[in-house]
């Protein structure tokens, strides 16, 4: 039987999949849609951790909440506030989104469910021993708790980041700023923002598998306009717009309308507003009414990301973005609008006021992007995912 | 033709049906003739029901079906012959032949035009886009400037609809005056207008006329012109029906090395810096004329040496403008990919600022700080939720400080609005 690798199943890992097959392993995917695909394209060389659910967890699961759920509310919400010393000073709060009682025990009881349910699939892969655990970060409950249950069983864990972060020193303390990983494989830009921060484990410059897809990619600029029904003639400009996590109090939520709005007034010829992925669903309702409302002609979509960036001529983010990478990798210039607390920090990409942003644009011309692509890449464009692989691989062997 | 043009470039096809055919949209004959095509131009005639079926059953099959205008029917003047049609609805029609018209344009994905001016007109009804009238080099390539001899030709041609353009242009007492004054001047008016040259007070030894020939061979019509003339009528200003036309003449003018005037207006806007653009009075209409009749070899080199701006806007030098034009009108009948929408994105709007709006202000970033290290001391502090070995509230910090952060910046906002 084959050596287990564990991965997350997020953009960045699941790459590593064919790679770490040629490598001789079986690969266990966490991540439900991500393992189901990834079974339906390599056969039995891949395992969906969730599709070994078996009936019974259900009542283990939902026993398990309730039983831990009474001990932990035996005093009720005001008991837990007293207990856990660093809630106490939230007691104070009346509002209706902070009164503990409005959200502790609910969250709490359907967190306890899922993590034990998720657990109870991985326990059954550990009839297997199980030589890695890569994930893409381990900081939220599902993948964070991947990791923990991973660190838990002594199994050895690797971060490929989800993303570059571009937070500045003084936003911490963060919840991203480290990781309970053993080691990391990183770009340039990773590396030294993980260093920054004082993370303690190994860590590979292997370039990040997310931008792997471009390598293959072929533009074809007169396709994309014509499926998105551009006027070829106009200047294209493609607004990213972002969401926040609230992860951090720092992140300005009112930062979003103000961008917005000056994206609206900025009169650029040709608008594309590209919803990120993470945005409330339905918010493409507020866009309508908000852009109906301003009078401006823009299309919208969160979708067709490659689509419309073949057909940019320049791309506006609200701070600095993943998607200004993605777009300088196509060669197509960008624009930041500042957000308070994050930074490019490269000369490459200017980062000014929301009321800036058309003279930025009209008046953009310097553009030179090697450098800010090989920050951000590491120069590792379709080699990456084979990178990750072969140093998890050379880290299994010398780990014995 | 943009046709003609097209195919000889090779990388398209395009093909002329008459619109009875088009109507017969469920012959499979007719089928196998439109069905290859990507955009499908119906020239003027979209005012019957049968047409306008034809429209939607290509269009539903995601071909690009446009309208062509070059003339501005809801403003028909009383001595255009199609005014008794279009404005007096003389064939008896229920519905008035403008609303037909305007309703014809809804079955389309564009209209195309020449004049920016009647795109313009309308953009309330159909998308419009601008396909200049290119004119066909190969048709004046070869022709040579007419050689001096003791006669001065001054040539026009055109259609019935230019009658008023004779009239009101003040161009009728100029082309008078200068005829009584200098008999080697003669006029030559060609097309099918008779009334033009029998209403001009000249001589009758300097009236010439010249029937309507084909199109391939008007320009050695043209090249045998000593000077060219455009009047048009300017009486209503930016609303003249005439303002609606296109720059064919100059540009016919300019390919066949003919010095010409013209009535200074948009339409000719772009050739200002090659012929002589006057004002519409007899004062200025004589002035340029004359001016043109008394320096005519200087005239014609000078006409000579602007011919490469004609050629720049000849059907073969523009292909790929044409391609261009209908690319974008093809991109308009492509199926809509899903989850993408368009605001506004037929006709912009002037955008308007929020700026009444008030804006909640940003805490001070000492107080953010506090309340982040406060969030995330909340959630380091969390002790242990054991199910099975493992402690589970390591992971549950994330969703922790996301929701104390989000109840704090909620308290803030209601703060602000209070």
């Amino acid at each position: 039987m084959s050596k287990l690798i564990l991965l997350s199943g997020g953009k960045t890992t699941a790459p590593l999949t064919q790679h770490l097959i040629k490598l001789g392993y079986d690969i266990a995917v966490f991540e439900p849609n991500m393992g189901a695909a990834l079974v339906q394209k390599h056969g039995d060389r891949v395992i969906s951790v969730m599709g070994l659910y078996e009936p019974q967890f259900a009542n283990i699961a939902h026993n398990e909440a309730a039983n831990q759920f009474a001990n932990i509310f035996k005093d009720g919400v005001e008991g837990i506030a007293t207990r856990v010393k660093t809630l106490s000073e939230w007691k104070a709060f009346t509002g209706s989104k902070l009164k503990l009682e409005n959200w502790l025990p609910g969250y709490l009881h359907q967190s306890i469910l899922n993590q034990t349910t998720r657990m109870l699939c991985l326990e059954k892969l550990n009839q297997r021993k199980v030589e890695m655990c890569i994930t893409h970060e381990d900081i939220t409950e599902q993948f964070g708790g991947l990791a923990h249950w991973a660190k838990a069983r002594g199994i050895p864990t690797a971060l490929v980041p989800h993303a570059n972060h571009f937070a500045k020193p003084e936003l911490s303390p963060d919840i991203h700023d480290t990781s309970i990983c053993d080691a990391l494989a990183v770009t340039l830009h990773q590396e030294k923002w993980y260093r920054a921060r004082a993370y303690a484990g190994d860590m590979a410059m292997t370039g990040s598998p997310l931008f792997d897809r471009w390598d293959k990619y072929q533009v074809n600029r007169e396709w994309a306009q014509k499926v998105l029904r551009l006027d070829p003639e106009k200047k294209t400009i493609v607004y990213m717009s972002s969401w926040g996590q609230g992860t951090n109090a720092h992140d300005d939520s009112y930062r979003f309308e103000e961008a917005l709005e000056a994206i609206a007034l900025a009169g650029f010829d040709q608008l594309i507003i590209k919803l990120h992925p993470g945005e409330a669903p339905g918010i493409e309702q507020e866009y309508h009414r908000f852009l109906t409302e301003m009078g401006t002609k823009a299309l919208v979509t969160r979708q067709y990301f490659e689509i419309v960036l073949s057909a940019a001529d320049m791309v506006v983010s609200l701070g600095p973005s993943n998607s200004v990478v993605d777009a300088a990798i196509m060669n197509v210039p960008s624009v930041c609008i500042k957000m308070p607390g994050y930074t490019f920090d490269h000369p490459a990409i200017p980062e000014v006021e929301p009321d800036e942003i058309r003279i930025a644009v009209d008046e953009y011309q310097k553009w030179d992007r090697d450098d800010f692509v090989f920050q951000m890449t590491g120069n590792q464009i379709g080699k990456a995912g084979k990178n990750v692989a072969l140093w998890a691989h050379e880290r299994i062997r010398s780990l014995g | 033709m943009p046709a003609n043009a097209i195919n000889k470039d090779g990388r398209h096809h395009a093909k002329l049906l008459y619109i009875n055919g088009f109507e017969r949209f469920d012959d499979p004959a007719i089928q196998d003739v439109v069905g290859p095509a990507d955009l499908i131009i119906v020239q003027r005639n979209f005012v019957h029901k049968e047409v306008w079926d034809a429209m939607d059953y290509w269009r539903g099959l995601h071909k690009a079906v446009v309208c062509d205008l070059d003339d501005d029917y809801p403003n028909l003047p009383w001595s255009n012959p199609a005014h008794r049609f279009w404005i007096q609805n003389a064939s008896g029609a229920p519905t008035a032949p403008i609303e037909l018209l305007t309703a014809g344009l809804r079955h389309a994905n564009a209209l195309i035009a020449p004049s920016k001016v009647l795109l313009n007109d309308w953009k309330d009804v159909v998308f419009g886009v601008h396909v200049p009238n290119y004119a066909e080099w190969k048709w004046f390539r070869d022709l040579k400037p007419r050689k001096p001899d003791e006669k001065i030709v001054i040539g026009w041609g055109g259609s019935v609809s230019h009658y008023d353009s004779w009239w009101f242009s003040e161009i009728r007492p100029a082309i008078e005056r200068l005829c009584r004054e200098d008999k080697r001047v003669h006029v030559l008016i060609c097309g099918n207008d008779e009334r033009i040259l029998e209403q001009l007070d000249i001589a009758p030894e300097q009236k010439l006329s010249q029937g309507g020939v084909p199109a391939e061979k008007w320009p050695r019509i043209v090249a045998t012109f000593d000077i060219g003339v455009a009047p048009l009528d300017a009486r209503d200003g930016d609303k003249s029906y005439d303002f609606r036309r296109s720059w064919i003449k100059c540009l016919e003018y300019n390919l066949a090395q003919v010095p010409w005037i013209a009535t200074k207006c948009p339409v000719y806007a772009d050739f200002a810096p090659y012929g002589i653009l006057t004002e519409n009075t007899a004062e200025d209409w004589y002035n340029g004329l004359k001016l043109t009749v008394d320096n005519l070899a200087e005239a014609k080199h000078a006409a000579h040496r602007h011919r490469k701006f004609g050629v720049s806007l000849t059907l073969e030098r523009n292909v790929d403008n044409l391609i261009l034009a209908y690319n974008k009108i093809q991109t308009l009948a492509l199926p809509e990919l899903p989850s993408v929408f368009y605001v506004n994105w037929d006709g912009r709007k002037t955008p308007k600022s929020l700026d009444d709006k008030e804006k909640p202000k940003r805490l001070p970033e000492e107080r953010l700080s506090h309340i982040q290290r406060a969030a995330m001391r909340a959630a380091e502090g969390w002790g242990e939720i054991v199910v099975g070995e493992i402690n589970i509230a390591k992971a549950m910090k994330y969703d922790i400080v996301q929701r104390l952060n989000e109840g704090l910046l909620g308290e803030h906002e209601q703060v602000n609005s209070a």
